[in-house]
């Protein structure tokens, strides 16, 4: 098996035996009655790297007899929180952390205004935005730990996306249109095609295939297929017919409404009436919080503001960046900026393949995708409504239109036959590679904008 | 076995659930319901639904009760509240001959036709019930959209083309998101999912895509080629040359449900509906009815554990009730001489009046009514794009809609994906190349499947989205939730369409 190097995940306070693994980032996707505890019925860690839980082919149910026997051996030590144990967990938890000191540094080149400080700015914010976006998930597993399941939930769903939230309306407060609509969409393919491909391939390497259950899948599907409509629609009404802004606008702004209450819909459904359907693996764990409350919450204000600080910091100096390596505005914002924000759920996808939990990479992605799609594009929408910015519309460019509807397209074929191969996460990473290729080349146009 | 429950109760469980309107067997089935509920009780009648080759053209059918002028008149007239709406027939023909205001006429008759239209089809049932197979499948597939078909002729002649396409649009969007979307939500309030026939949902998904293709093809060669007026008549040649093939498919389909698969899709829709709902009441009656001792082990079962997993516990004596109740099918194969699940409530000739009459005086009222779009459009107030969209379909289907809705609250989404899907079809496969094909014969050069780019990404988009949602057989509420949602999409988007 491809052994998954996750032993740097563990928190090594816990004692012996299991470790009570934290996936970091993405548990937004997830139903939030795990809030971040992959566990299986028997409340074994799936995601442990020494658990000896062994699927076999179709994944789903756990080997009960085995897990029983490993759930023994772990021991639920009391441990109180003090100062060293809180600071190790917090900055020492991942080598991804190291990438931390950028924070400060890309702070102080925004300030110094370099000559070539557009695209040093550019790398080093992007570098601290890696692992901030992997703190701000932790953090907000912690506080949805102590919130039950609903709180727990609507926290998840707004911290959860915050690098894309705050990575938008800063743009949008810039007036950066082309950045906003190009940034979500990129967010939505790379979680669709890059982030789901590598754990398709990755998970199926070894095994012949992996299963999926089929009524999540199909719910998924329906909705990326809404979301996609949602944005075409106005997209083709403006091509369509020659009508002025205003009207564009009201299209937007009353279809994103629609995909907001959608989207609660969707929440409802997750969260209340049918959470046996897509939980059938997982279970809420009693796992005890690694961070004393305080903490967590500074912790999570803390990594907010940085994040905030720090995307701004990049989205200022995308215009460089554009002008001094001429590359398009449409790579930076459909390629680049998306892997800032995606470190985290790339590294629970894959660790979910890997241990044959295709449900829970799909969960994970595609749900990530649909959050950005039917919550954070019609919100920002919505919040160029309050500011009075007309031109934040859902008419997007026809070429990031086509692109979502083909990437959707593609893994509604792959995931609603409720079997995957590693060929089906091949495909996945190959379109994104396409798309990669496609917006290389893009004609970096800003008229070409909505 | 036989307890005292009426046996009435055995169709609406062995029924075809390839209900359609080309089907009387399915469709008697269906306003069966929509007049009678569940519980129709006629003990002495003891007619189960059997599969059996009935008739080709024409049926001897014996009312119980004998036709007087006094129940006809109240069979007609007075057996449903919307009724009164019917006065404001004449009044809408009088306020347009006196040429008043275009948006009353259009309220006024507007309507109007929607009882008239829930009459055409009890009349149509009514002769159908008297002809066979063939001819009774015949009228309905011609009656059964008689409001949609009525509508897009008069705009045909009077050279609207827009409104024509874009009704028609609107009517396969209301059948396909609206009442499919509200069908699935209402009905999946009280319960995890609802199946209906996995086979009849995949068909129906396949030919939607053929019909959707069918539009956009024609729809893109236009565009993108800018064709100019001289190269129009290419574009109507094309929509003609399709048109014929998608009536040959039609046709296909007709024979496909009727003859070859009848009884193959029947066959597969007891599996489905006998999946017990988590209503424990009914359940209890069906099963006691359809087996003996299975019944009672399944019933305690579902009464104890009727939310979780309803798949997996549930699934299992409903997979040993299709064979029971075929069986007991079978025993009665004997018996039945004619396929009714009712006697007939009209005369023959009092039904062949009424379906004369309320033909023409739809006709009449939907002269009024697209003759005074205009005047609603002049006035800025809303889109022709709205109108033909949203608004006129309503007209045709508001009746079927509330039945289609009331059936799947009951737990019979068969019979209501059928009618809407199967609704859609028709409009999509037989009506809109019969529009086409009437233009030809009469000359209409613009008349062609070239639709406006929007309406057809909106019916593409649609058709894309209903079919994933019904490709599985299950549904539950979000799902209708989500069709809904496009639906309103749709129509936000056709508000603003400009003039």
């Amino acid at each position: 098996m491809v052994d998954f190097d996750s032993t740097k995940y563990d928190d090594r306070d816990t004692g012996r035996g299991l470790r009570q693994r934290r996936p970091f980032g993405r548990s937004t996707s997830c139903p939030p009655s795990t809030t971040g505890r992959w566990n299986d019925v028997a409340g074994n860690d799936l995601l442990s790297p020494t658990n000896t839980y062994q699927s076999g082919d179709s994944g789903s149910k756990p080997n009960i007899s085995a897990s029983s026997a490993a759930a023994e051996e772990v021991v639920d030590i009391p441990e109180p929180f003090t100062v060293a144990n809180q600071l190790r967990r917090v900055f020492f938890s991942s080598w991804l952390n190291i990438l931390l000191l950028a924070a400060p540094a890309g702070i102080a080149l925004h300030f110094a205004q370099f000559s070539a400080a557009p695209i040093a700015t550019f790398v080093v914010n992007a570098a601290a935005l890696m692992p901030l976006s992997v703190m701000l998930s932790f953090a907000t597993d912690e506080v949805a730990l102590r919130a039950g399941n609903t709180i727990g939930g609507l926290l998840n769903v707004t911290f959860g996306n915050a690098v894309e939230l705050i990575v938008s309306i800063v743009a949008l407060l810039q007036h950066e249109i082309v950045i906003v609509q190009t940034a979500l969409v990129g967010s939505i393919l790379s979680n669709l095609l890059l982030v789901l491909g590598v754990a398709f391939l990755l998970g199926g390497a070894r095994r012949s295939e992996q299963h999926l259950n089929r009524t999540a899948a199909e719910t998924a599907a329906g909705l990326l297929a809404m979301a996609v409509a949602g944005v075409m629609l106005p997209t083709v009404f403006d091509l369509a017919s020659s009508t002025p802004a205003a009207t564009i606008a009201h299209i937007s702004r009353g279809t994103s409404v629609i995909l907001l209450i959608v989207y609660g819909a969707y929440l409802v459904f997750q969260l209340r009436t049918h959470r046996d359907l897509l939980t059938d693996t997982m279970v809420a764990s009693t796992t005890k919080p690694k961070l004393h409350a305080t903490v967590a919450i500074a912790l999570l204000v803390g990594s907010t503001s940085l994040v905030a600080v720090c995307a701004e910091f990049l989205v200022e100096s995308i215009d460089g960046v554009t002008e001094k390596l001429d590359v398009s505005r449409e790579f930076i914002g459909l390629v680049l900026l998306p892997i800032v924000g995606n470190v985290p759920s790339l590294v629970v996808a894959t660790a979910a393949a890997l241990r044959n939990h295709a449900d829970l990479a799909i969960v994970v992605t595609v749900g990530a995708s649909l959050q950005v799609a039917l919550f954070v594009l019609p919100l920002v929408v919505v919040v160029g409504w309050g500011l009075g910015i007309d031109g934040m519309t859902l008419s997007f460019d026809v070429f990031q239109v086509t692109l979502l509807f083909v990437s959707v397209l593609l893994v509604n074929f792959q995931i609603t036959t409720g079997r995957t191969y590693w060929l089906s996460g091949a495909l996945l990473i190959q379109l994104f590679a396409i798309v990669a290729t496609c917006s290389w080349w893009y004609p970096s146009d800003d008229t070409k904008s909505a | 076995m036989a307890t005292g429950i009426s046996y009435n109760t055995f169709p609406l469980i062995n029924a075809a659930n390839s209900i359609s309107r080309d089907d009387p067997e399915s469709w008697n089935l269906f306003r069966h319901i929509r007049r009678h509920g569940q519980h129709h009780t006629d003990p002495e009648s003891q007619r189960p639904a059997v599969c059996q080759e009935s008739p080709l053209l024409s049926r001897h059918v014996k009312p119980r009760i004998p036709f007087t002028i006094g129940n006809q008149i109240h069979r007609t007239l007075l057996n449903s509240p919307i009724n009164i709406l019917l006065l404001s027939a004449p009044a809408g023909i009088a306020l347009h001959l006196a040429r008043v205001n275009g948006i009353a006429v259009f309220v006024v008759n507007f309507v109007a036709i929607i009882p008239l239209a829930a009459l055409l089809s009890f009349a149509t049932e009514e002769i159908a019930l008297r002809t066979g197979e063939i001819v009774g499948g015949l009228l309905n597939a011609s009656f059964g959209n008689a409001v949609e078909l009525i509508v897009a002729i008069i705009a045909l002649v009077k050279n609207n083309v827009r409104i024509v396409q874009t009704s028609l649009i609107g009517s396969i969007l209301s059948n396909l998101l609206l009442v499919m979307g509200f069908c699935f939500f209402f009905g999946g309030l009280q319960r995890q999912e609802q199946h209906f026939n996995l086979t009849v949902a995949q068909t129906a998904a396949s030919l939607l895509f053929l019909a959707a293709m069918s539009i956009i093809i024609p729809t893109v060669i236009d565009s993108w080629n800018n064709t100019t007026k001289s190269h129009q008549s290419e574009v109507t040649q094309i929509s003609r040359g399709i048109s014929v093939i998608l009536l040959l498919v039609y046709g296909a389909y007709l024979f496909f449900q009727l003859k070859t698969h009848a009884i193959v899709l029947k066959e597969e829709s007891q599996q489905a509906v006998a999946q017990p709902s988590i209503h424990i009441k009914e359940n209890n009656k069906k099963l006691t009815l359809e087996s003996g001792g299975a019944s009672i082990a399944s019933s305690s079962l579902s009464s104890i554990a009727p939310m979780s997993n309803g798949d997996q516990q549930l699934s299992n004596p409903a997979g040993n009730q299709p064979q029971v109740g075929s069986a007991n099918q079978s025993d009665r194969i004997g018996n039945n001489d004619n396929d009714d699940v009712e006697e007939p409530q009209l005369h023959f000739l009092v039904a062949l009046f009424t379906l004369a009459a309320s033909t023409a005086i739809i006709a009449i009222c939907a002269e009024a009514m697209v003759s005074s779009i205009d005047d609603l459009t002049k006035g800025g107030i809303m889109s022709e794009e709205f109108i033909g969209l949203i608004l006129l379909p309503i007209v045709g289907n508001a009746a079927e809609h509330a039945t289609a809705v009331t059936v799947a609250i009951k737990n019979k989404m068969d019979l209501a994906v059928g009618v809407a899907v199967g609704s859609a079809i028709q409009v999509a496969l037989l009506i809109i190349p019969l529009l086409v094909v009437i233009g030809w014969g009469m000359g209409k050069e613009q008349m062609s499947l070239s639709f406006d780019p929007f309406q057809a990404v909106v019916l593409f988009a649609s058709v894309l989205l209903a079919n994933y949602l019904i490709c599985d057989g299950k549904s539950h509420w979000l799902e209708g939730m989500l069709l809904v949602c496009l639906y309103a999409i749709v129509s936000v988007g056709s508000w603003f369409y400009p003039h």
